[in-house]
């Protein structure tokens, strides 16, 4: 038996998309995208002052093409996901401006070794399924530093990954990268290599950007994720229930949209919402509130039969303290639990918007213990533990037993460096603490030797791009710096 | 087939390791040769790969128990002088204490290290241990204890160990829950181990000094 965790009943769900619905049939959306408007209107939204009015029957059919799941496959294209079900796949949080430096004991801007070394940590780190361009390179200029986080991602790291753009002329470099990656626009389709974010704006406004990043992913059969973020007390209701009515309504414009411009891709129904702090005016990614919705919106994007995501497993402390390994492991317990399949947040701090790679380290420990957890209580053998009563009592101990030895590597996880388990681990061990021994682990992991992951011509191609939209910015391509 | 025994050592199975160290015997190894040429590397190896995170507790027991396994097919033909194993160690946990996994935890760990453990089991009367020490020949006691209220019965070991005078030649190390350095420094025991990986290291500083 898998374990599970559900927070609002069926009739409450039905009550959430039902009203959900009325939002968008009544109130509609604000759609800044002429070509999209355009679209729904024609196949019978209405217009209102401005505002998209969806009817019930777009969302329908929206609901109906939409696929229930899609799988994603690495950079070599022989590892596939499964995107769907109940399957969770953890992803490092994106996209942060800052990291903590270990070394310097304080945060900076990311520059580009730190983009590389965070691609080549993830690529190391087993509990993590999918890389992010989790980073922004401020040593590029800021209209081309979407493109870039990708163009180093893909070269560091085989994992399928999570991205998105900031410019409208982004997308089609970024979709040549990865069409380069696949050897061209049929095997990109046939095998999505990345996930692309979109993220309306609450209160119930589509940008032209995240539209356009909606309906070219559509397009190029990119899978999209669309992360919904009504900031409960704020951009929307103050009742939990009431931030999730919002954010479905937002979720289900993006859909159609989505369906309508290509019927059958792929989309996830995720979200980044939040609570408002009424004492400091910030978005807390770690409250407890903020989890509950997210856990409430995946459950009814599962009922609405898409693919879910969230960001959950991240923390808003400044670096990797208590507060960072509470809120991040709770909430990566709760995500899985809750059958998200994209669970966006390791190595995430302070709001979103800074990485640590010691946290992903950590991070990564953690997610390896909701492995644990999720694979339940499995009946290993029958009788259970009648047989081996006569050795035990014999003996008065099981250590090193058949039977504990066939099974103990399967029954108990074995966390690295997050967790101390000697009863007196030395001075020096008990001072330095978790975020220490994680920042050793990094050292050691980066130090390792590094094999190329694409082959010397999808190199030179991926340069030849990268150097013309520099140019085209006025700007140099930067040399790749790494640990 | 030398390999064969070393893997079959390593992979914890005392049947092929007792089998295949009678085979290489008869095919005329030295008992000498295959104890310090294969088992007691392999045991060594062994210890390695468990600090390296390589290998867990049960299967360094187990691992244990296979060169036990072998010793007992060429301990009766090994000449007394060539007796190789690192040390002679008497294990126990204290009388009145009826705990015994750390004890255990501790002897096979001292084994893995490639020491010759003698385990006295639970329960053990101080007389006892002093006198598996004088009859072995052992250079270092161990003893454990769960409870703050036998853990006092350790004092008394360590005067009839005095009483012996075996002192300066067979070191005390005392271990368990409630034991601290400062008990062990009390009671005039030379080492302290607050858990039984510690204890491998803690034995060899003693018998370095006892030796």
């Amino acid at each position: 038996m898998t374990p599970s965790l559900r927070l609002l009943s069926p009739t409450t769900v039905g009550d959430v998309i039902d009203e959900a619905q009325t939002i968008l049939e009544t109130w509609g959306v604000w759609i800044e995208h002429e070509q999209a408007r355009a679209m729904l209107l024609e196949k019978g939204a209405k217009l209102k002052e401005n505002r998209v009015l969806i009817p019930r029957t777009l969302v329908d059919a929206a609901l109906e093409s939409a696929p229930s799941e899609f799988s994603l496959w690495d950079v070599t294209g022989a590892q596939e996901y499964v995107v769907g079900g109940d399957q969770f796949r953890f992803v490092p949080g994106s996209a942060a401006l800052e990291i903590w430096d270990d070394q310097k004991g304080k945060s900076r801007r990311a520059i580009t070794r730190d983009l590389v070394d965070l691609a080549r940590l993830v690529e190391k780190l087993e509990y993590l399924s999918f890389q992010s361009t989790s980073l922004i390179s401020s040593d590029v200029p800021e209209e081309l530093a979407d493109r870039y986080r990708l163009y180093l991602a893909l070269q560091f790291c085989r994992k399928p990954v999570v991205t998105g753009t900031f410019q409208e002329d982004a997308f089609p470099c970024m979709q040549m990268l990865l069409e380069i990656v696949r050897g061209g626009v049929r095997e990109l389709k046939d095998k999505p290599l990345a996930i692309f974010d979109c993220c309306p704006s609450a209160p119930l406004n589509w940008s032209r950007l995240t539209t356009d990043a909606l309906i070219r992913s559509s397009a190029a059969g990119i899978p999209a994720e669309l992360i919904s973020m009504p900031l409960a007390g704020a951009t929307g209701p103050v009742t939990l229930l009431g931030s999730i009515t919002q954010h479905c309504a937002e979720s289900l414009a993006g859909v159609v949209i989505h369906q309508t411009a290509k019927s059958g891709a792929p989309i996830v129904y995720g979200g980044s919402p939040s609570i408002m702090d009424m004492r400091h005016g910030t978005t807390p990614m770690g409250a407890v509130e903020t989890q509950m919705i997210d856990m409430a919106n995946a459950q009814i994007g599962k009922v609405l039969g898409l693919p879910t995501h969230a960001y959950m497993g991240l923390s808003d402390a400044p670096w990797p303290d208590y507060q960072a390994g509470a809120e991040s492991t709770m909430g990566a317990a709760l995500a899985a639990l809750s059958g998200i399949n994209v669970i966006s947040g390791p190595g995430m701090l302070k709001f979103e918007s800074r990485q640590s790679l010691a946290k992903l380290v950590l991070d990564n420990d953690s997610v390896g213990t909701v492995h644990r957890l999720l694979r339940g209580i499995e009946t290993r053998e029958q009788p259970m533990a009648l047989d081996l009563m006569e050795p035990l009592l014999s003996k008065g101990h099981l250590l090193n037993s058949g039977h504990t030895r066939k099974w103990f590597r399967e029954e108990f996880y074995f966390p690295g460096p997050s967790v101390e388990r000697r009863t007196d681990p030395g001075e020096e061990s008990d001072a330095r603490g978790a975020h220490a021994r994680a920042s050793d682990r990094v050292k050691k992991l980066l130090a390792e030797p590094r094999h190329p992951i694409l082959e010397p011509r999808m190199q030179a191609e991926f340069r030849k791009i990268m150097e013309r939209e520099f140019s085209r910015h006025g700007a140099s391509l930067p040399p790749i710096k790494e640990s | 087939m030398r390999e064969q025994l070393a893997n079959a050592l390593l992979s914890g199975d005392d049947i092929a390791t007792r089998d295949l160290t009678a085979t290489l015997l008869e095919q005329g190894e030295s008992p000498v040769g295959i104890l310090e040429d294969i088992l007691l590397p392999t045991i060594r190896k062994a210890g390695d790969l468990w600090e390296e995170g390589e290998l867990f507790i049960p299967e360094l027991l187990q691992a244990s128990a296979a060169l036990k396994a072998g010793l007992e097919v060429i301990k009766p033909l090994l000449p007394a002088s060539s007796e190789s194993m690192r040390g002679t160690i008497i294990v126990g946990t204290i009388q009145g204490d009826i705990h015994d996994i750390g004890k255990t935890l501790v002897a096979g760990m001292l084994e893995s290290a490639g020491h010759r453990v003698v385990d006295l089991g639970a329960d053990v009367s101080p007389q006892s241990f002093v006198g598996a020490a004088q009859r072995e020949a052992a250079q270092l006691i161990c003893i454990s204890a769960l409870l703050t209220t036998t853990m006092l019965n350790q004092e008394s070991v360590v005067t009839e160990r005095n009483n012996a005078a075996l002192q300066g030649r067979v070191g005390i190390l005392v271990g368990g829950a409630p034991v601290t350095r400062e008990w062990a420094d009390r009671i005039g025991a030379e080492g302290y181990a607050p858990d039984a990986f510690r204890a491998v290291q803690e034995a060899a500083r003693l018998l370095a000094i006892v030796q």
